[in-house]
């Protein structure tokens, strides 16, 4: 009898383990994309690097070093960054992948010179983000588009 | 006896949770296997139904995606299907057979993220137009995402690119309203043709230009041998603005320049590039660009807004061509003219970065135009 219970038992923690290891990944929720854009808008603010590389992909990592260019004329032109809205009526999700538009309000310095139809004051954007939940369950944004 | 039943029962079970379960599509310990061969027909797939666009093959409105696209995704679907619908729109109202002369695909990257990938390449294409004479390049990058489906095929779930429509309209403009608003652009252009009279070709139409102080003339062939080398270069000289606003201005900057037009960085209108921080918003922005160009009255390059007649009449090499792609009064791209046939518009060809192009014609794109007309430069 005692036997019998220890297997039962040695059985039902396997089988606990095995949901563990393989089922413990939940979808990415629309708390979390939210709590990410404010987080990445925070960090294109107040210009914080170290945040923004921790919450993007590494092909929007920036390098203040390599990308210096890019980074003096753009980046470092950025004075506030509001979120205005997450329309997640469009979003579509993909095993690990989230695709959703988001508009936020761009406000560049008086000294940002003029690019295309970024202008210094207040822009609007539109950009669809693609996010991803990583092994670690960690979300990042691997994708902006159209980002021109 | 029973002990050994139970335990056998118990063994069969577990082996069968391990064996039979079918993990989870995300599941992390999973080993994903990729064919970059499979990956790449599908992709090559793709691209040989989207040449419909071009062909005018087939009946845009029963394109098919199926094969390629995941048919969950029915929201790319049918963005795909509109953009073909708004391009095709266009080329049949101009009546433009286009021949694809070579379609080049480029892979500069292939990232696997579990069972998904994204592959990023160039595609470029020579396109000859049944109504123009030189061939049209058209450079688009594009950053496809595709995922093995449960037949272990690959099916696209994403498309992003740096054609002028993907840029300009998707996820920016209600692409239906993009379709009806283009329509009655079409009209717009189509009205202008048929104003063309061959007496007033003859006669020569051009607007007063006695106001404007110009005492140089821009040399238009060097305008068109530059625009014709960099059209899909960007020249460490003169920076590169993709990916923080576009380099579509920035270029047509630098043919206005290679066509003899001095820097002005004097008085109210300014026009110079030292650098990235160090340079005069018309060099780089579309809205002040033209600005510059109809408000400069000194030293620099001049122009003025293109009267129907202009476009018409009175176009030349490296004249301009800005384009409002939603119509909402935002001009967001600019073109510069490297071929031009007086009485149509039609045959009327530009040179753009962000999307590269060379010789395509204006015709093409959506959206509405302003046409300035560079009268040339004061020293």
């Amino acid at each position: 009898m005692r036997l019998k219970n220890s297997i039962l038992l040695i059985f039902l923690i396997l089988v606990l383990i095995f949901f563990a290891v393989f089922n413990n990944r939940e979808n990415i929720s629309e708390d979390q994309i939210e709590k990410i854009t404010l987080e990445y808008l925070e960090s294109l603010k107040y210009h914080d690097i170290e945040m923004h590389n921790s919450i993007v992909g590494d092909n929007l990592k920036i390098d203040v070093e390599k990308d210096d260019p890019k980074y003096q004329t753009f980046y470092a032109k950025i004075i506030d960054c509001q979120l205005e809205d997450i329309d997640f009526s469009s979003k579509k999700s993909e095993n690990d992948l989230l695709v959703v538009p988001i508009t936020y309000i761009l406000e560049l310095s008086e000294d940002f010179i003029p690019i295309g139809t970024l202008e210094p004051g207040t822009n609007k954007i539109t950009e669809l983000f693609t996010f991803e939940k990583d092994a670690d369950n960690n979300i990042r944004i691997v994708k902006r588009e159209p980002f021109y | 006896m029973k002990k050994s039943i139970v335990l056998g029962i118990m063994f069969t079970l577990l082996v069968g949770i391990f064996v039979f379960h079918t993990p989870n599509e995300s599941n992390a310990n999973e080993i994903f296997t990729h064919s970059e061969s499979n990956l790449k027909k599908v992709i090559q797939k793709y691209f040989d139904m989207e040449k419909v666009q071009y062909t005018l093959e087939g009946d845009i409105n029963t394109l098919n995606f199926d094969e390629v696209i995941n048919p969950k995704d029915k929201e790319l679907k049918d963005y795909l299907v509109k953009k073909n619908i708004l391009m095709q729109n266009r080329r049949k109202a101009n009546g433009n057979k286009i021949k694809i002369i070579d379609r080049k695909l480029t892979y500069n990257d292939i990232e696997y993220i579990d069972n998904n990938a994204i592959a990023k390449l160039n595609v470029t294409d020579v396109l000859q137009y049944s109504n123009l004479t030189d061939p049209t390049f058209i450079s688009t990058n594009y950053e496809i995402t595709l995922e093995k489906n449960k037949d272990n095929k690959y099916v696209i779930t994403n498309i992003v690119s740096d054609d002028v429509i993907d840029l300009y309209i998707k996820g920016k403009v209600d692409i239906d309203e993009a379709i009806e608003n283009d329509l009655k652009e079409i009209q717009k252009e189509k009205e202008i043709n048929n104003s063309y009279s061959k007496d007033l070709a003859n006669f020569g139409v051009s607007e007063d230009i006695s106001t404007l102080s110009v005492n140089a003339s821009l040399n238009r062939t060097n305008m068109y041998n530059y625009a014709q080398a960099n059209w899909n270069k960007r020249p460490s000289n003169w920076g590169n603005f993709d990916g923080m606003g576009g380099d579509c201005t920035n270029f047509i900057s630098q043919i206005i320049y290679a066509g003899g037009a001095p820097m002005d960085n004097t008085g109210s209108y300014q026009w110079y590039y030292y650098g990235y921080s160090d340079r005069a918003p018309s060099w780089t922005s579309v809205r002040f660009l033209y600005e510059y160009l109809i408000g400069n009255t000194g030293v620099g390059p001049q122009g003025y807004r293109a009267s129907t007649n202009d476009m018409l009449y009175n176009m030349h090499r490296g004249d301009i061509i800005q384009i409002d792609f939603g119509s909402d009064g935002t001009y967001d791209h600019s073109t510069s003219i490297v071929n031009y046939q007086i009485g149509t518009l039609n045959n009327t060809t530009v040179a753009a970065h962000t999307n590269d192009v060379f010789n395509r014609p204006i015709s093409d794109y959506p959206g509405t135009k302003r046409w300035i007309v560079l009268t040339g430069y004061m020293r």
